[in-house]
């Protein structure tokens, strides 16, 4: 998918607000992705992680932030990509069993951060201690 | 990993890095790295996480989040320096890191991470971040 809207590239996820129905546009604004591109070329290559986890959600979080504005929520989305690039031009398996790849949106679904973080031991598709740092697991509804 | 980056169209010239701290206006966040290595996350409290290299665990930088809201309530507390004119308006990064420490509701800091955090400080002994767009 390209872009829709001029200044981004737009990708289809699912839409934690409706997770059966129609999924919802995610838009990576074109001065962050340069941004990575000129300042931080490791995670610019990570972008393909990304997209990686907006086809192979595992879990949506909701309440990334201690304050959010009404209604509006600032999102994570986590999954497993196969691999990631860890230094300049060095590719390797991302390290499945102790990490998470999480995606974070804002409230226009806008693309602003992402990362690894230690999966729960327990529940491997989570970032560790996400009862505590999250508001609300969205999707699925409920784990085992 | 040989595959055609598919966001190739939208950017122009070498890939590269700097180890300058930026304002995200998407994230209202702070962020600063010292090292081109992937990272990953490491939760000092609610406002700071610290960036652990992916491949040998030393922090290597780390995000403040909610700089819109630590700049409102410290605004009397931050020097902001600039020459008058708003867009350029720049803000101390450690002082930045000191009000973050400050104003987080929590306080789940241990003393290695604390550590970790202060060892970055020669790096960012002069960094100055833009704020314009946190206004």
């Amino acid at each position: 998918m390209d872009s829709g809207t001029p200044g981004y590239f737009e990708y289809r996820a699912i839409d934690p607000r409706t997770p059966d129905g129609p999924p919802v546009v995610v838009r990576f604004a074109r001065d962050l992705i340069v941004w990575y591109y000129e300042n931080r070329s490791v995670d610019y290559e990570n972008f393909r992680c990304v997209r990686h986890v907006l086809d192979n959600t595992e879990r949506i979080f909701r309440g990334v932030r201690d304050y959010e504005e009404g209604e509006l929520s600032w999102w994570c989305y986590t999954g497993h990509p196969k691999e990631w690039c860890i230094r300049e031009n060095v590719f390797g398996p991302f390290p499945r069993r102790s990490m998470v790849f999480a995606v974070y949106l804002n409230p226009n679904f806008e693309l602003y951060t992402f990362r690894a973080e230690k999966a729960d031991p327990q529940q491997p598709a989570c970032p560790i201690n996400w009862r505590s740092r999250y508001g609300e697991l969205i999707w699925p509804k409920s784990i085992s | 990993m040989a595959e055609e980056h598919f966001l190739k169209d939208y950017v122009e010239g070498k890939p590269g890095f700097k180890p300058e701290a930026w304002y995200n206006p998407y994230g209202d966040c702070v962020v600063y790295q010292t090292v081109n290595e992937a990272i990953y996350a490491d939760r000092l409290d609610s406002l700071t996480t610290l960036y652990r290299s992916a491949i040998d665990d030393r922090v290597i930088g780390f995000q403040i989040k909610g700089v819109k809201e630590i700049l409102r309530a410290l605004k009397c507390d931050i020097p902001v320096e600039g020459t008058g004119s708003e867009s350029e308006e720049s803000i101390s990064l450690i002082a930045l890191v000191i009000a973050a420490c400050k104003l987080s509701h929590d306080r789940e800091a241990n003393k290695d991470q604390l550590e970790a955090l202060a060892e970055l400080i020669p790096h960012m002994a002069h960094e100055k971040v833009p704020i314009h767009h946190a206004a």
